[in-house]
């Protein structure tokens, strides 16, 4: 996946500024950066949910906002901050994204049980999405990207909300999408989830990429963090708190 | 304490009125119509109590009560069936601060009277002091009668949504009230001719009055009228009275109240299940059948869609009720049904994508070609919108007593399908407006002020009647000069439609496969 120069704005805020971004194909990669830094934004531009004011978005060689097609066929998006067609039932809305992909009914239905028993959700596969908790919802979004076997996994802020035993779930299929051959770049906030899982990572900072790169490159000898903080400026000084101590 | 808190209250909820206006322009649009609307409301109102100055005793008591329980029982109702009218002093939003109801309720009670609904009662129960000057004992009755009216609209209203309020917080009891207020509203016009369609005698006026005025919705707007007609101590029994359930009101409000503030109301406990296999999973797995199911399935489940297809049905037995009851019209206007319903159902699809909101993402995402799109949706309302609309229409010729003009009423009621499908097909993708979640306020879902999206709504009006027309044309010719022209209209209309939705669905997926990401902006905005 290769982002280049992309800009996005909104009225007179500048989203993201001339963000540049390469993730070699075969990566487990983390995108980390503050709240507000355009991470969703740049993933909204490279997934095809937000077209960007400049810049170009090539998935595995295609260019998405000229071959919208060709790109989105080939990759499995989690976003965040939009709704599923939630009056579908887990299994019904897991199908159906597996026939809008074109996949027959039989391998569908395995595909959906599989996914369901899996991702913890069997128990609820015929409760309504809307009825689902944040985390439940967040997983069979999941299994939605998953279902036609994607070669490339955007994934924006795949652990928010998630139980600790779903999260080592989503580890593990997430790993198995690696190891055969696939790229997962996903999205989070916590450094020392994206520092446990991932190979390679970018530190995106006011609508740009600070720093990039494998992990330990990165990280340079020291943390994650310690360089996030660095990288993005610690806030100076300290306000006076005192009666917290009381 | 307590006043302290009350002026804060106050000003929370001017605060919040003062930032509904800065929001946005649609925001803005929707409190200037709502202002209008109380404005004309208050005018009319005050206007009528006014005159009942002149009325003799007995019809002033009569309209003053009914208008009265009628504003009670709507400060009552409304919030409670039209949830997310106003959640601005929702006390669930208080439940972490170290309050009390007691420390909390005065505030809350002011409060409700700011806004709309509040001036514009506080001003009708103003006018019936005018109402009621005909003596001094009438008009000192009548004003401590106006206070504790206006009190008890809010008094119900606060109690009756803080005791429904975790009723309210489950999704299916939100869902069934707004569909009983879509019923409720669309057979709004059949009451007026039903209640009139039989004359009214001065003792049933009386007898209205008499039960109304011991009920709690008349007990505070009866006890001055009881005055002017000389019952001076059973008007101050009224005022008693009412002063007394306004009392017990507040009380049982404040415990509710405390209750609420340390409990949870977050909805929980009620979870949909559908059954597992389904008559739809034997569509062919395909693309355009997936998304015919999954409308399909939106049709039943969504709110939205289902009081769309009440409305519709409603509309179509409102004229059949309207014309039984005034014999003297001609029944043949029943031919008229089907192609009505018709063209109406093939319209309400004109925003599906607004619907879907930002659901929508999911075609985004997989990249879902706009015909196939476009296809599956229009395919969906085929699937049970032709049986149905052959049904009214055959049905309304028969009925009409010009059953040998089936052929032409269907003709015409398929082509208005069809077209209206083309039409809305195209319109869904070019013009779309956010509109409100399922389970949210239906009447906020306006055309978020855009004067595109309104032109939109009248151009995909006007593509459906045209595409109509000819069918309806060949009705006509049918019905005044020659009958076998019914059967050209059968033929014919379909026709017409057909071609009107094919071309409708290349537009329409087009349209949408080049403005997807701009779609899926406006979709999702929040309204």
């Amino acid at each position: 996946m290769a982002l280049t120069g992309l800009w996005k704005r909104f009225g007179d805020k500048i989203a993201v500024a001339g963000l540049d971004l390469t993730v070699p194909t075969g990566s487990f990669f983390g995108m980390v950066g503050p709240n507000g830094a355009g991470k969703t934004t740049s993933l909204s531009m490279a997934t095809g949910l937000l077209r960007p004011d400049a810049g170009q978005v090539h998935l595995l060689g295609h260019d998405l906002w000229a071959d919208p097609a060709a790109a989105k066929r080939l990759i499995g998006v989690l976003p965040d901050g939009v709704k599923l067609f939630d009056r579908l039932s887990g299994r019904e809305l897991i199908t159906y994204n597996g026939l809008l992909r074109g996949l027959d009914r039989p391998t569908v239905a395995d595909r959906a049980e599989r996914l369901l028993a899996a991702l913890g959700l069997a128990d609820a596969g015929d409760t309504l999405v809307v009825d689902y908790s944040a985390g439940m919802t967040k997983k069979v979004a999941l299994a939605c990207a998953l279902v036609h076997g994607p070669k490339l996994l955007l994934l924006d802020e795949p652990f928010e909300a998630v139980d600790p035993v779903s999260a080592t779930t989503i580890r593990a299929i997430l790993h198995e999408v690696v190891d055969g051959g696939g790229t997962v770049v996903m999205s989070s906030h916590v450094m020392e989830l994206v520092e446990r899982l991932c190979d390679h990572v970018a530190i995106v900072h006011a609508g740009r990429v600070v720093a990039a790169g494998a992990l330990d490159d990165v990280r340079a000898g020291s943390t994650l963090e310690q360089r996030f903080v660095e990288a993005v400026g610690a806030p100076t000084g300290t306000v006076d708190l005192s009666w917290l101590h009381t | 304490m307590a006043p302290h808190l009350t002026r804060l209250l106050v000003g929370l909820k001017l605060s919040l009125l003062r930032n509904g206006w800065r929001t946005s322009l649609g925001q803005r649009i929707g409190m200037v119509v709502g202002a209008l609307f109380g404005a004309g409301t208050a005018l009319f109102g005050v206007i009528a109590v006014l005159a009942l100055r002149a009325a003799d005793p007995g019809w002033a008591a009569f309209g003053v009560l009914v208008g009265g329980s009628v504003l009670v029982l709507g400060w009552a109702l409304v919030p409670v069936l039209v949830s997310g009218v106003d959640e601005t002093l929702d006390p669930a939003r208080f439940a972490l601060l170290p309050l009390r109801a007691r420390r909390l309720a005065p505030g809350l009670l002011v409060a409700g009277l700011i806004g709309v609904p509040g001036v514009v009662t506080s001003l009708l129960a103003l006018a019936t002091i005018v109402t009621w000057s005909r003596g001094v004992a009438p008009v000192l009755l009548a004003v401590p009668a106006a206070v504790v009216g206006v009190l008890t609209c809010v008094m119900v209203s606060r109690l009756l949504t803080t005791a429904a309020a975790r009723l309210l917080a489950a999704r299916r009891s939100r869902e069934v009230g707004t569909i009983i207020t879509v019923l409720l509203l669309s057979t709004l016009g059949l009451w007026p001719t039903l209640l009139s369609s039989r004359s009214w005698s001065v003792t049933e006026a009386d007898q209205i009055t008499e039960i109304l005025g011991w009920t709690p919705l008349g007990l505070p707007w009866a006890a001055p009228a009881d005055a002017a007609t000389g019952h001076l101590a059973r008007g101050l029994l009224r005022l008693v009275l009412a002063t007394a359930l306004l009392v017990a009101e507040g009380l049982l409000w404040s415990v509710l109240l405390d209750r609420a503030l340390v409990e949870q109301t977050d909805g929980g406990g009620t979870r949909a299940e559908v059954g597992r296999r389904s008559a739809l999973d034997r569509l062919p797995a395909t693309p355009v059948w997936a998304v015919a199911g999954r409308s399909l399935r939106y049709w039943r489940r969504d709110p939205r869609y289902f009081v769309a297809v009440i409305g519709i049905m409603v509309s179509g037995i409102v004229p059949v009720v309207l014309i039984q009851v005034q014999s003297t019209g001609t029944h043949a206007v029943l031919l008229a049904a089907g192609p009505f319903v018709g063209s109406l159902l093939g319209i309400t699809t004109a925003n599906d994508l607004g619907t879907d909101g930002s659901a929508f993402a999911t075609h985004l995402l997989v990249g879902v070609p706009g015909r196939v799109d476009r296809l599956g949706r229009a395919l969906a309302v085929l699937c049970w919108g032709v049986p149905l609309i052959t049904v009214i229409a055959v049905a309304g010729a028969v009925l009409g007593g010009r059953g040998e003009l089936w052929a032409g009423a269907l003709g015409a009621a398929l082509g208005g399908l069809f077209g209206g499908l083309g039409a809305s097909s195209v319109s869904a993708a070019l013009v779309p407006f956010p509109v409100a979640a399922a389970g949210g306020n239906p009447f906020r879902s306006n055309s978020g002020g855009s004067a595109r999206a309104a032109l939109g709504q009248f151009a995909v009006m006007g593509v459906t009647s045209g595409a109509a027309l000819p069918g309806v044309v060949l009705l006509l010719v049918a019905a005044l000069a020659w009958p076998p022209a019914a059967y050209v209209g059968l033929v014919v209309g379909p026709a017409v439609g057909l071609a009107v939705l094919a071309a409708g669905i290349v537009l329409g997926g087009r349209t949408l496969d080049a403005r997807g990401p701009e779609i899926l902006a406006i979709v999702r905005k929040p309204i």
